[in-house]
């Protein structure tokens, strides 16, 4: 490991046993310590029941925050919710993961689906919730039936449905499949998009805890958020919290990929340098390559240079050095890479996956789309130069919602840390950063 | 009150007021495109980003409401450059086509660039193709590049109207408005997107390329189509009317107009409106045109020589100056054959209190009894609905359902079983609550009881003694009654007196010889319960004078004819539903020799007086009393059969006069329930034959899953349908291939 | 027409929400697996069903990538664009098998057998580049695999099989 940093040692908290053969079976779930934080939760007798609030405490111990993107703490989000009305409540999953270089729900959905499912009926639980959705984005078709295999299973073993362990608690899970839209992972889209209509974000106050799905109180919170609830129960928050930094307790996993020497998810404590996932994890740069750069937090944050790589991997440490955690979707660029072309790249994902609702978001992204792909094939002018510098602006920070701030995330970056490389491409009508570039 | 600064001035507005608006309250406009403040906000266009001070963001104006000691900036560097930003993007895709826009000189997108804009677009590109002139209807148009994506048109319908015909497709840049494939924009409120679209994407079909708003005249004007009586502002231009906007009344129309109201202005153009007096032989059917000094010494030397024996018949379209010279004609003449009411209503002042339009907004119960809001009182339909999601519930009778699973019960009754069910409902409020799960006019009841603001609408055509009983039942829980049937003026009619006896009698006597001149103020034909009695008694009576406009079917057989000027070309007043008088003001001068309803009624009646004497003496008229009466219970009809039911419609035979609507001409038809469609053998869209009451002809088929299955209902104000005559009487309907048959056999 | 089976699973899909709306993109979803795209009729039959205006569900229909409008090949072959695959040579793949095919993105070639369509980040960046046959995922994509696969299918095509 010539540049990594040390191994690191620390107990694994959602991919403990994720390479157990058939962990997606429940008996093989529970013969690996599966349903025993439910089981503690819910089915102790009497008063070695926990009540909602005592779950509640250990997650909100635990310093979880959520891993969709945004690192709100998971407690205080379940906070929101006001005092139950006897009507329904909603747990929605967030698994649309579709944010660009990001992949670790996919793999949580596939091999440890029960993990998900403890983890939503103790959230559940803890919140009052009377009802859950997974909301899959459309792709997730083979991860849906694994699934709803693993939610049938749940049912049968009395976990789901009517006074779940004889707790008197009732708790409903299905899947709901999307069909095709990035911004449906933008929670009120997402709500919107369940509920039968386009996905366009909706305007906050009303936020979802008061008045979510159908109108009604409901959280949303990533799937790896949610995996993480059966072992900060069963293990005590105090433990959780202990794994990670200061103000964020536990492991996160990391996705890593683009031109690295192993892509793959890496489960890693929060606050682990980037340097170490780079290098330790994911084995360095290809053989004979250099890293140039790095996305850290999923196409929506901006970059990082190789001088930023000892950064510790946490919300508050990578949003002061300019970009974000995120979803800890880290996609690397090499030396081979042109900057232009991967802006090009993410603008024409960004142009594509605009809901359209606002202006900015709309109008920008196709226009900034339109200009990049001129400079990258050579046909770009000064006048592009200017809306490369002018534009995201215009867009940041003024639309609806986070996809316009997360479309113009990447390109300030590397407008700010690689302009001659843009340049240059105007000036010469070519890339000048060798490699495969064409 | 929440006090802060606006642009360092401060302001103190109530609690949830938009930044918007507390900044309009400063003094300082912020730009919009889609907001809409009859609607909700979207925050989608971003043009009204402001800056508030300690948040990070800029704040959209529209949808932020105000905080205490908030300070507020629109005119900051951040804000300026934000909506320069916006304006950008907004231009960036659009056309710039302004030369030959419809909207241009009255466009938001112009008007905005102009105030806050850069001159300079930086956008070179070559622009995303959008369909062009795409027509959504026969009155709409759509230009998708020029859409700014505001939603208004969209939002409009599914929020006010709770008919999402329009919708988005595509997202992203290649968002636009639309339709589904083959199914053009059918609602009768489609004409209010065009006023809303603040570009020029959603324009009028009828006045494209007619006009520029600068060359536009306006006057202030109230539709007469309907007794709603929305505010509207008419325009013209070389003399021409070429459009009808809405002019926002909150108490009346709440700023909506239906495609009636919005559409129907060109009958004011037609050739054959009547320019000056006619004369007409009866048996040669010569006409030959008089000077009015003339006309006028024929009338009146014939009213005289009458005398009590002049029956006056109608008037519920005139103004309120024109019902009160009318008035003066009758005690001129010493007449007691009067009557406004020639179509099915019977009533035209409720029992109890009188409700104000804008009672339905307070009201926590709506009863409807035998009317059909979208029909009846079109923008009253908006009215309701919204009322209801404001958590108001309804309550209906009828011979048809209406405003569909919006209503908290419905009780269907058969075809002039309106009275019977009022008085059913009456006792049922009376009694104490009855159990859960009751049906019909039960639940009905169940419903209202439980009220404490309830509003009825009322037809006016049945059960007038009952609803005083139900009245009285109600108590302080009632707000008041609207009469929705009649004339658009009805109820300045009944005000002015124009009600002293029945139409139906004074037209049965004519018809026997008993009356010697008869003065027509409407057109009888149309709303006619019989129109054979009417035919009869204009044959009999030796001299009928008729005051039209156009040669409808009763002016045409009237033996002398004065030209009256249409509303817009006239400054009077004209009266509502609830009874408000509302100014309109000249905006043409009357056609030829045409002159103003209540001219030509004085002149009959040999008075003089001014206009504002007429209107004060109208002011200075008691409140009609209720008349109560008994109506005789309608013989059951045959078990088995297939009763009539005639109910207005939004585009009756009126449109036969304008040019906008002739597509919306209706024929003949007659619908029926699916199931007895199908119980006859007949498909929708089929021809078939209707016999009954000594009427037999050829109708469509239609399929209305609103009506009772035992009950047919025929369209009033449709040439060659005596639907009024049909009501309540059993009828056949067969198919016309079967009925050609059974001829030949 | 709707079929009975079709419209009785419909009727399952519906109970299944707390809200009768949910179920509109289930159906859509639903029509699509049969018919493999959704025409105007299709549109029509599932807003009969949710009791929607056709203009509401088109709206929906638009909107999501997944929906397709028109018929596309039997074997529908996606490739990801986005940034973590296209570093590794995804959007090569996708020029390669349009260079193959001959066809414009989502059109079918002549004999219907094959379309191509470009899609965003399928979540499997660790197998870059990566791409999905008819739904189902296929990774490391390289020309000569998709070569390979486009004979393959054909093969399987001509075979009588079906599916992917
Ligand atoms: C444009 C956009 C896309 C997003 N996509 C996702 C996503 O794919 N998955 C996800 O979990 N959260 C996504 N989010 C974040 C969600 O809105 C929300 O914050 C998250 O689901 C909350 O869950 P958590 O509290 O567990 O993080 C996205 C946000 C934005 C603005
Ligand atoms: S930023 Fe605007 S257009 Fe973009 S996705 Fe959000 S609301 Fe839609
Ligand atoms: S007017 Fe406020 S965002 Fe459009």
């Amino acid at each position: 490991m010539p540049e990594g940093g040390a191994a690191t040692a620390f107990e694994p908290v959602l991919f403990k046993d994720i390479d157990t053969p058939e962990l997606y079976r429940r008996q093989v779930y529970e013969a690996h310590e599966g349903y025993a934080a439910l089981r503690r939760a819910l089915g102790g007798e009497g008063s070695e029941r926990m009540t909602p609030e005592a779950v509640l405490e250990e997650v909100r111990v635990s310093n979880l925050r959520g891993r969709g993107g945004a690192g709100f703490p998971t407690a205080r989000k379940w906070q929101f919710l006001p005092p139950p009305d006897g009507g329904p409540r909603y747990l929605v999953c967030n698994a649309d993961e579709s944010e660009p270089g990001t992949f670790k729900d996919h793999e949580i959905l596939r091999k440890n689906p029960h993990m998900l499912i403890e983890g939503m009926i103790l959230a559940g639980y803890a919140m009052r919730a009377t009802r859950g959705f997974i909301y899959l984005r459309g792709e997730f078709a083979q991860p849906k039936r694994v699934v709803d295999a693993a939610i049938r299973e749940a049912y049968e073993a009395g976990y789901l449905g009517r006074d779940i362990l004889g707790s008197g608690f009732d708790f409903d899970l299905s899947t709901y499949l999307g069909a095709g839209a990035y911004i449906c992972g933008e929670e009120t889209a997402l709500l919107d998009s369940l509920e039968g209509k386009r996905g366009f974000p909706r305007l906050r106050p009303p936020f979802p805890a008061v008045a979510g799905l159908y109108g009604r109180p409901t959280v949303v919170n990533n799937v790896e958020t949610l995996a993480n609830v059966p072992a900060i129960v069963r293990r005590g928050g105090a433990w959780f919290a202990s794994l990670g930094t200061e103000r964020s307790g536990g492991t996160k996993i990391f996705s890593i990929s683009g031109r690295v020497a192993r892509p793959g998810n890496y489960e890693y404590p929060m606050g682990t340098p980037l340097r170490v996932l780079l290098y330790e994890a994911a084995g360095g740069p290809l053989p004979g390559r250099a890293f140039k750069a790095v996305i850290p937090g999923g196409g929506s944050a901006g970059l990082l240079v190789p001088s930023q790589f000892d950064l510790p991997m946490d919300f508050e440490p990578i949003a002061q050095a300019g970009s974000m955690l995120g979803s800890a979707g880290v996609i690397v660029m090499d030396d081979s890479t042109c900057m232009v072309r991967a802006a090009t790249w993410l603008m024409e994902f960004y142009a594509d996956e605009s809901c359209g609702k606002c202006t900015p978001c709309r109008e920008g992204t196709k226009w900034l789309e339109m200009a990049l792909e001129r400079i990258e094939t050579g046909r770009g002018t000064p006048d592009d130069l200017e809306l490369l510098q002018g534009l995201p602006g215009q867009i940041l920070g003024n639309t609806f919602c986070g996809l316009g701030d997360a479309a113009v995330g990447f390109l300030m970056s590397a407008v700010r840390h690689f302009w001659p490389e843009f340049e240059a491409h105007v000036a010469e009508g070519r890339c000048p950063s060798g490699g495969d570039g064409r | 009150m929440i006090h802060l600064t606006v642009d360092g001035r401060a302001v103190e507005v109530p609690e949830g007021t938009l930044i918007l608006d507390a900044a309009k309250e400063a003094g300082a406009e912020v730009p919009t495109f889609c907001y809409h403040h009859l609607m909700r906000p979207v925050a989608a266009c971003r043009m009204c980003l402001v800056e508030v001070e300690r948040r990070p963001k800029l704040e959209p104006a529209c949808a932020v409401t105000v905080a205490e000691g908030m300070a507020v900036h629109t005119k900051s560097d951040r804000v300026l450059a934000a909506r320069r930003g916006v304006l950008e993007f907004l231009l960036a895709q659009h056309p710039l086509d302004c030369p030959v826009c419809d909207k241009g000189g009255e466009c938001d997108l112009q008007d905005n660039t102009m105030n806050h804009g850069r001159f300079r677009s930086r956008y070179e590109d070559p622009k995303i193709k959008k369909r062009k002139r795409v027509p959504l209807s026969d009155l709409v148009v759509l230009d998708e590049e020029r859409c700014i994506v505001c939603q208004r048109c969209t939002r409009f319908m599914e929020e006010v109207v709770e008919d999402p015909q329009l919708a988005l497709r595509q997202r992203g840049a290649y968002t636009a408005v639309s339709t589904f494939p083959g199914r053009p924009f059918d609602s009768l409120f489609s004409g209010n997107t065009i006023e809303m679209c603040p570009v020029g994407a959603l324009t009028s079909r009828p006045y494209r390329f007619r006009a520029r708003p600068w060359d536009n005249r306006t006057a202030e004007s109230v539709c007469t189509h309907c007794p709603v009586g929305c505010n509207l502002a008419a325009q013209e231009r070389d003399g021409s009317m070429v459009r009808v906007l809405s002019r926002e009344n909150p108490d009346v129309d709440g700023g909506w107009l239906c495609d009636r109201g919005r559409f129907g202005y060109r009958w004011v153009h037609h050739p054959r409106r009547y320019l000056a007096p006619l004369g007409r032989e009866r048996a040669s059917r010569r006409e030959t045109p008089l000077v009015w000094a003339d006309a006028l010494e024929q009338a009146r030397a014939a009213l005289k020589a009458a005398g009590p024996r002049t029956a006056v018949l109608g008037g519920g379209r005139l103004t309120a100056e024109g019902q009160m010279a009318a008035r003066r004609l009758v005690e001129a003449l010493g007449t007691e054959l009067v009557d406004h009411r020639t179509g099915a209503l019977r009533f035209a002042t409720p029992p109890g209190p009188r409700a104000r339009i804008a009672d339905l907004d307070r009201a926590d119960r709506i009863l409807l009894l035998g009317v059909v809001p979208e029909s009846d009182v079109p923008v009253l339909d908006l009215r309701i609905k919204a009322a209801l999601r404001a958590g108001a519930r309804l309550a209906v009778v009828g011979e048809r359902r209406t405003l569909g699973e919006r209503a908290a019960a419905t009780a269907l009754v058969p075809p002039r079983g309106l009275g019977a069910a009022v008085e059913a409902l009456a006792e049922a409020v009376a009694r104490p609550p009855a159990a859960a799960g009751a049906e019909g006019v039960e639940a009905v009841a169940q419903v209202v009881a439980e009220g404490e603001r309830v509003v009825v609408l009322w037809s006016g055509e049945a059960g007038g003694a009952a609803l005083a009983r139900l009245v009285q039942a109600l108590g302080e829980r009632l707000v008041g009654t609207l009469v929705t049937g009649g004339a658009p003026s009805a109820q300045g009619a009944a005000r002015a007196g124009l009600e002293r006896g029945r139409a139906g009698e004074i037209l049965a006597a004519a018809a026997q010889g008993d009356v010697e001149a008869l003065v027509l103020l409407d057109d009888l034909f149309e709303d006619a319960p019989d129109p054979d009695l009417v035919r009869r008694a204009l044959e009999r009576v030796p001299f009928v004078l008729a005051l039209a406009h156009l040669p409808t079917e009763s002016a045409a057989r009237a033996d002398l004819v004065l030209p009256l000027a249409a509303p817009v070309e006239m400054s009077a007043h004209v009266v509502n539903l609830e009874g408000r008088v509302q100014p309109i003001a000249a905006l043409l001068p009357p056609p030829g020799e045409a002159r103003p309803d209540w001219e030509v009624l004085l002149d009959l009646a040999g008075a003089v007086a001014d206009r504002d004497e007429l209107v004060a003496a109208y002011r200075a008229l008691p409140e009609p009393a209720f008349v109560a009466e008994e109506e005789e219970a309608p013989a059951p009809p045959p078990p088995g059969a297939l009763v009539a039911v005639s109910g207005r419609i939004p585009f009756d035979s009126g449109v036969r006069w304008e040019e906008g609507l002739r597509t919306r001409l209706p024929r003949p038809y007659a619908a029926v329930h699916p199931d007895a469609l199908a119980r006859l053998g007949l498909r929708p869209g089929e021809a078939a034959r209707l016999k009954g009451g000594g009427f037999e002809g050829e109708v469509e088929v239609r399929a209305d899953d609103s009506l009772p299955v035992d009950s047919v209902f025929l369209p009033r104000g449709v040439i060659g349908l005596p639907a009024g005559r049909l009501h309540g009487l059993a009828v056949e309907l067969e198919a016309v291939a079967a009925a050609a048959a059974a001829g030949e056999a | 027409m709707i079929s009975e089976a079709r419209r009785q699973k419909a009727m399952e899909i519906i109970r299944g929400f707390p809200q009768k709306s949910s179920a509109v993109i289930p159906l859509l979803h639903l029509w699509q697996d049969e018919e493999g795209y959704l025409s105007d009729d299709a549109i029509a039959e599932v807003a009969e069903i949710m009791g929607m205006p056709p203009a509401e569900v088109q709206e929906v229909v638009s909107f999501y990538s997944m929906f397709h409008r028109r018929p596309l090949g039997r074997y529908h072959i996606e490739v990801c664009r986005s940034l973590s695959c296209a570093l590794m040579g995804g959007r090569d793949i996708l020029d390669h098998l349009r260079r193959r095919l001959g066809v414009g993105l989502n059109e079918p070639t002549p004999d219907g057998l094959f379309s191509v369509g470009a899609v965003e980040c399928l979540a499997r960046c660790d197998l870059a580049p990566v791409g999905q046959v008819n739904l189902e995922y296929t990774d490391r994509l390289t020309p000569e695999g998709v070569d390979r696969l486009l004979a393959d299918l054909r093969a399987r095509a001509e075979g009588g099989g079906a599916g992917a």
